[in-house]
């Protein structure tokens, strides 16, 4: 065994000489090349993100329906020629909400992650990095926070609000930072320690200038690892409120409210409820692998 | 360990007092502010007079945090104390309506009205507008309900999650591994409504094998008045399983990919310590090796991951409980928000929260006691 692992560790050692010295981001962009899980799972992301941006021309050159256009003679058509998957019980082409229901569905749960992240990743910095009193009011909140099923905030929120998208994006923004800042906080403590912050504070950087520019740097992986799984996360909780209908307005389409309408038709119109949900559960999976794909990438030490 | 759990407690102490402010916070900003808690849709169509009448009744204008002490402890105990000029009047106002609501208090309704709380600390958390009904009596309705499904849950995932994950680990790279592997993943990816709604398609409307929902035959009938029918005290649970296949398959579909995975992990990370090493060198079958060794230490970290699995199931409920009319408190919730009904909303947070905590501290003595390495 012994014997082993040394010939093992010479072999390596005599490959290095030969290979090229790579630096963090391209060891971990040269690991995603290789993975075509991830890159698969990209690939239909980036798909089903076009076809969101691009759901005003697509429903003008390509289905050629608006989503709310109602054919009240043509309600609960099964897929056919005219609509390619149906109709609902207003006779709106049911491809068409599809597409402008992604851009709903998909959009919101991008910009609230980017807030969540935002918000997560600043008090996560600070906190850990201060510590003290600032750490201890910040954990008593966050512990408060998560003591409430955050299904019930999120309800309790919306409706006080009212139904908006933009309403929901600053909700679910504002109540889904808890975790990022955990995990930020946490590395924050670590580093904080590092000898190279030490230096730093050695030559005279100031506190700002640590955290921005020594700390932020080694966090941002993870950062890009949560972003995907939560935006992820947060199509699901989304589509959950919209579902119970204190998320999405019932006049604009999201994949999620799409699914309240076809549970009250879904025995006259089947055929409603299985897209909307194959499409969430596309998209989240892909995402989720993307997380995966991305945390194998850039951080070598976890081994599943 | 006594002391620590002494602690443990008096730590939550902060987190109760955060919760209950949060949810005061909430029922002050709500749309019509205070007054609509008092059951007034439209302060600004309400004549001024009536009004200034119950701010002064009620003592709205008082600084809010006089309001949320008398919200938490009882007006008997905060009431008079801002007001030390109108003293006089004040008491005149408290012991007429002081009688009026002893005498609404006395029968099976409540009023929305009455001015003499005995603060929530003390189980008050006054009377629904919906149902006209004490919200404490609401809640104790439905939580039975809640804890059925949520230990049903728990049970289903704990007994399929963990054998999966300590298979997996022991047949690691095999094609069962890989394939629980994808399980895991899509079943976390999978939104429960849309699981739900696609198993009562298959199972309620084409094969027409299982209920629709519901929680027994004669539970529709009961639910007119808010309660949520008497279910468990008719029909015991194993009349009545097959109105729980679907929503705990639902509900536990996340549980079983979660505890899987985390029952896998941790099962690699024993069968890797040395004392396995030991055990399978002195010549003992894998078999052996595998449950009385290593998948009993792997087990202990489960114990902490049971607070939170609680909680998911309470938070996660709530649609669950939606899709198959199952009368709990996440569907309590639910109509509650849709009704405004900021008494019955209050009253959930906090409760749930209750349970939250007590939740995390079993889960964190369980594991102190599981795990004999762990001192306090």
């Amino acid at each position: 065994m012994a014997s082993d692992a040394t010939i093992a560790k010479l072999e390596m050692e005599e490959l290095d000489q030969h290979v090229q010295s790579r630096s963090h981001w391209q060891r971990a962009m040269y690991q995603l090349s290789h993975d075509y899980l991830t890159l698969l799972a990209l690939g239909v992301v980036v798909l089903l993100t076009l076809l969101a941006i691009f759901a005003p021309q697509i429903s003008t050159y390509v289905t050629g329906y608006r989503f709310d256009e109602e054919n009240l003679s043509r309600t609960f058509s099964p897929p056919s020629y005219e609509h390619a998957l149906g109709t609902d019980e207003q006779g709106r082409d049911h491809l068409t909400r599809l597409i402008w229901g992604g851009q709903v569905s998909l959009g919101i749960a991008f910009f609230a992650s980017i807030l969540s992240l935002t918000i997560g990743v600043t008090l996560g910095l600070f906190t850990g990095y201060y510590g003290g009193i600032v750490d201890d009011v910040m954990m008593w909140f966050i512990t408060t926070l998560n003591s409430i099923p955050s299904l019930f905030l999120l309800l309790i929120i919306s409706s006080v609000l009212g139904p908006s998208p933009v309403n929901l994006i600053l909700v679910l923004g504002f109540l889904g930072w808890t975790g990022t800042m955990r995990l930020v906080r946490g590395e924050t403590f670590t580093l904080r320690e590092r000898e190279f912050i030490v230096a730093a504070r050695a030559m005279g950087a100031s506190n700002a200038r640590i955290m921005a520019s020594h700390i932020l740097p080694n966090i941002i992986s993870i950062v890009i690892i949560t972003l995907a799984i939560d935006i992820g996360v947060l199509i699901l909780v989304e589509s959950g409120l919209s579902f119970l209908g204190f998320g999405i307005p019932s006049f604009i389409p999201s994949w999620g409210n799409m699914l309240t309408n076809a549970q009250a038709y879904f025995q006259r119109a089947p055929h409603l409820v299985v897209m909307p949900g194959l499409l969430i559960t596309i998209t989240v999976l892909c995402l989720y692998v993307i997380g995966d794909g991305l945390r194998d990438a850039f951080d070598p030490t976890v081994n599943d | 360990m006594t002391r620590h759990i002494i602690r443990r407690l008096l730590q939550a102490i902060p987190t109760l007092i955060g919760v209950t402010l949060l949810s005061y916070m909430i029922m002050s900003f709500a749309p019509g502010g205070p007054l609509s808690f008092l059951g007034i849709a439209n302060p600004q169509e309400t004549s001024a007079d009536v009004v200034a009448d119950l701010e002064q009744k009620f003592g709205l204008s008082d600084p809010w945090y006089i309001q949320y002490g008398r919200w938490l402890i009882g007006t008997d105990i905060i009431f008079r104390l801002p007001q030390s000029e109108t003293a006089a009047t004040q008491d005149d106002a408290a012991t007429t309506t002081r009688s009026t609501a002893r005498t609404s208090n006395s029968v099976q309704g409540c009023s929305v009205l009455a001015t003499e709380r005995q603060g929530i600390l003390r189980g008050d958390f006054g009377c629904s507008f919906k149902w006209r009904r004490p919200v404490v009596d609401l809640i104790a309705e439905r939580l039975p309900a809640t804890m059925e499904l949520g230990i049903a849950t728990l049970f289903v995932a704990l007994f399929l999650g963990v054998p999966i994950g300590l298979f997996a680990a022991v047949t690691r790279g095999s094609l069962f591994d890989n394939f629980t592997r994808v399980f895991a993943v899509v079943g976390n990816a999978v939104p429960s409504f849309w699981m739900g709604l696609m198993l009562l398609l298959l199972f309620a409307f084409t094969l027409d094998i299982l209920p629709s929902g519901g929680r027994c035959e004669r539970m529709r009938v009961r639910l007119e008045d808010g309660s949520s029918g008497g279910c468990a005290d008719v029909v015991p649970i194993y009349n009545r399983l097959e109105y729980l296949i679907l929503p705990v398959f639902v509900l536990s579909l996340s549980g079983i990919a979660g505890y899987s995975r985390y029952m896998r992990t941790s099962m690699l990370d024993t069968i890797n310590s040395d004392y396995v090493r030991t055990a399978r060198a002195k010549g003992l079958t894998s078999r052996s090796v595998w449950l009385n060794h290593a998948a009993r230490n792997a087990l202990i970290p489960l114990a902490t991951f049971l607070g939170p699995a609680l909680v998911g199931v309470i938070g996660g409920a709530a649609i669950t409980e939606t899709i198959f009319s199952w009368p709990g408190l996440g569907r309590l919730i639910v109509e509650a928000v849709t009704n405004r009904d900021y008494p019955v909303i209050m009253a959930s947070v906090i409760i749930s929260a209750l349970l939250t905590v007590i939740a995390y501290i079993i889960s964190d003595v369980l594991y102190a006691l599981f795990d004999p390495r762990i001192r306090f």
